[in-house]
């Protein structure tokens, strides 16, 4: 795969020097990465000052990736010349292929069968991103910016789907370590990348969104080969229609079930929508997994730590896990604090007479209590005592046991957000977005 | 397969059903002892007692008459002759089924006629093992009956063998559809009430 993702040679055909076409913005981007970029072109002499070439066969080198971004008609025959001239991997951009019909189906058929031994992304696909290496992104920058690096690796059946949660992303400077998009999956899907995402050393999340499997007696094999953790959306869970009962395990069963058991039974995070994939992704790739299921929290607003009990210990809107019984020796680290209103059992409200210095006393005897398996860290600039030195305070316990931060407000708390990303902790802003990615790493160490 | 087959092809696994036997006439009707439950034994009719097929029988009159009943409305089928259990337990119910993406898989929860009001039930895919069938079982909202609930107490363990041994069954013979409704859990042992299967893939 290293072709595609970290091509030396690549490709254009279909390139274009008019502003606003396809052809032109690909082929810009592309010609920012360190590969050596051709445009193929038969009705341009040149391209930004590059010679353009009548057919990707005139060119006399090796080429590792072919970004086809002609319509799906003359695709077809540009995918066959790729694979004449033995490029590696071709990323046919343009729809109109099986997701229209009949017709377009049979055009993938004519694609795959002249593909020989060159590897397919796509087609209706934006292709890959991996940040600062390659973007076959065609969406404008200014519109769309792209994420930055990070650890996370997003697989993703819908294109458009996964550029606007990068987008997104970037609110909190969440990064990717790369995003690849499945489009109508002729060739590769998403067995092959969770597969080669599982060996990538700069991944430690898999985020995938799904609307159906390519293969998944394939998919059982590779997900249990796999160590590290994937986060899935599966789209498309209501069935159309009810079946002909002809037995209760039928009625019973519809395969959105059957994608439930298949998680549960092979440790997949499942997840219901982008901000949870996401969420999820970031607090299974930055945090060790929970090794049982108590909790601490700490908070200097009161109904803070009534609001997140409640949501940790319910069944029924909460996560049904429990707060830690803090040790004596904990107990006496926090009287120490004495601050005369405070709340020294759990959850542990320092009141908004916190100052900085005594929520990370309080955070670290937290950290170190042997009843406790993962807090919850409330990071509130309300209180005049606490300051955003406090971040770094708490970037500096990183490494103990699991950490996640929810932080309520504005313009501070996405910026702390942003700064507890940088040092990969996860952190969100909303206290049941907080206690949701405590649970994901509780599941995933009870899974382990 | 027919209720009667299916049971024995599950008995041959070890797995417990009511004794029971074919008959298609009263001379074959004698001797199994009361009370006993008579059925219609047929692989096309797959609701038994919405269309009447089942009687609870307590003597040697009533089988008579029920057997009568069923002969003048199914006369060219035979019926099962089983005894009735009366042990007290909880309904539960085991399927097997295909799907389409992932292949065979089990189902497991609570039973009855109330199953598909409920819906409390759970799947793995197939094969599994002891962990995966705890873990199915534990994955119910009526967990808590499988581990003795309010002074009822069952035997887990048969249930977990009764998963083991049904997936091997499914695997072993390609069945593709399988629907074991009651299967009743009892202080001792795991007995199949009713079974329906049917063989190959989708």
């Amino acid at each position: 795969m290293r072709e595609l993702f970290d091509p030396e040679t690549i490709v254009v055909i279909g390139a274009s020097g008019k502003e606003g076409k396809v052809g032109n913005l690909i082929f810009r981007y592309l010609s920012e990465s360190k590969a050596e970029v051709y445009p193929v072109n038969p009705n341009e002499a040149e391209i930004s000052g590059k010679k353009c070439y009548r057919s990707v066969k005139d060119i006399d080198a090796d080429m590792d990736l072919a970004v086809i971004c002609t319509p799906a008609k003359v695709c077809v025959e540009n995918v066959r010349e790729c694979a004449e001239k033995g490029v590696r991997f071709a990323i046919p951009i343009a729809g109109g292929f099986g997701e229209v019909g009949e017709e377009g189906k049979k055009l993938e058929g004519a694609m795959r069968r002249c593909a020989g031994e060159m590897r397919i992304l796509g087609p209706n696909t934006l292709g890959v991103l991996v940040p600062g290496v390659i973007d076959t992104m065609f969406l404008e920058r200014e519109r769309s910016p792209r994420p930055k690096k990070g650890r996370i690796a997003l697989i993703s059946q819908s294109g458009a789907t996964a550029a606007t949660i990068m987008n997104g992303a970037n609110l909190y400077s969440i990064g990717f370590s790369a995003f690849v998009g499945l489009g109508n999956r002729v060739d590769l899907n998403e067995n092959d990348f969770i597969e080669y995402f599982s060996d990538r050393e700069d991944t430690d999340a898999i985020a995938l969104y799904l609307e159906s499997f390519a293969d998944g007696m394939k998919f059982r094999e590779i997900v249990e080969k796999c160590e590290k953790p994937i986060i899935m959306l599966k789209a498309g869970r209501s069935t159309a229609g009810a079946k002909a009962a002809a037995s209760h395990t039928g009625a019973l069963a519809g395969s959105d079930r059957i994608v439930s058991a298949l998680c549960d039974q092979y440790s997949i995070t499942r997840v219901y929508d982008e901000e949870e994939l996401i969420d999820t992704s970031r607090a299974l790739a930055y945090s060790e997994p929970m090794r049982g299921g108590r909790i601490a929290v700490l908070t200097t607003a009161g109904g803070h730590g009534v609001i997140a009990t409640d949501y940790i210990t319910s069944e029924e809107r909460g996560v049904g896990l429990s707060l830690s019984q803090l040790t004596p020796r904990t107990r006496e680290e926090l009287k120490k604090l004495a601050l005369p209103f405070a709340s020294l059992a759990n959850p542990v409200d320092l009141t908004a007479s916190a100052t900085d210095e005594m929520y990370l006393k309080a955070l670290k005897a937290l950290m170190e209590d042997d009843n406790t398996d993962g807090v919850l860290v409330s990071v509130l600039f309300d209180p005049p005592g606490m300051t955003e030195r406090l971040i770094d305070g708490i970037i500096s316990m990183k490494g103990g046991k699991p950490m996640v931060i929810y932080t309520v407000g504005a313009e501070m708390s996405v910026n702390a957000i942003r700064r507890f990303e940088e040092a990969g902790i996860p952190a969100y802003p909303s206290i049941w977005r907080g206690v949701r990615a405590l649970y994901a790493l509780y599941r995933r160490g009870v899974n382990e | 397969m027919n209720e009667f087959e299916a049971k024995r092809l599950l008995q041959e696994h070890g797995i417990e059903v009511p004794n029971g036997r074919l008959i298609r006439n009263r001379d074959e009707a004698r001797g199994l002892g009361y009370p006993a439950v008579l059925k219609v034994c047929s692989e096309k009719i797959l609701h038994k007692s919405d269309v009447g097929g089942v009687h609870f029988v307590r003597n040697e009159g009533e089988l008579t008459k029920a057997l009568d009943d069923l002969l003048s409305r199914f006369p060219n089928e035979q019926f099962l002759l089983e005894e009735m259990i009366e042990e007290k337990g909880i309904e539960t119910i085991v399927g097997v089924g295909w799907d389409r993406d992932f292949g065979r898989f089990i189902m497991a929860g609570i039973g009855g006629v109330m199953a598909e009001l409920y819906g409390d039930v759970a799947f793995r895919l197939l094969p599994i093992d002891r962990t995966n069938a705890i873990a199915l079982v534990d994955s119910l909202r009526g967990k808590r009956l499988f581990h003795g609930f309010r002074g009822m107490r069952v035997d887990s363990e048969a249930f977990y063998d009764l998963l083991l041994k049904v997936a091997q069954i499914a695997e072993e013979n390609d069945i593709r559809d399988m629907d074991l409704n009651p299967v009743l859990l009892t202080e001792k042992r795991a007995i199949v009430l009713d079974a329906k299967i049917v063989e190959g893939r989708k």
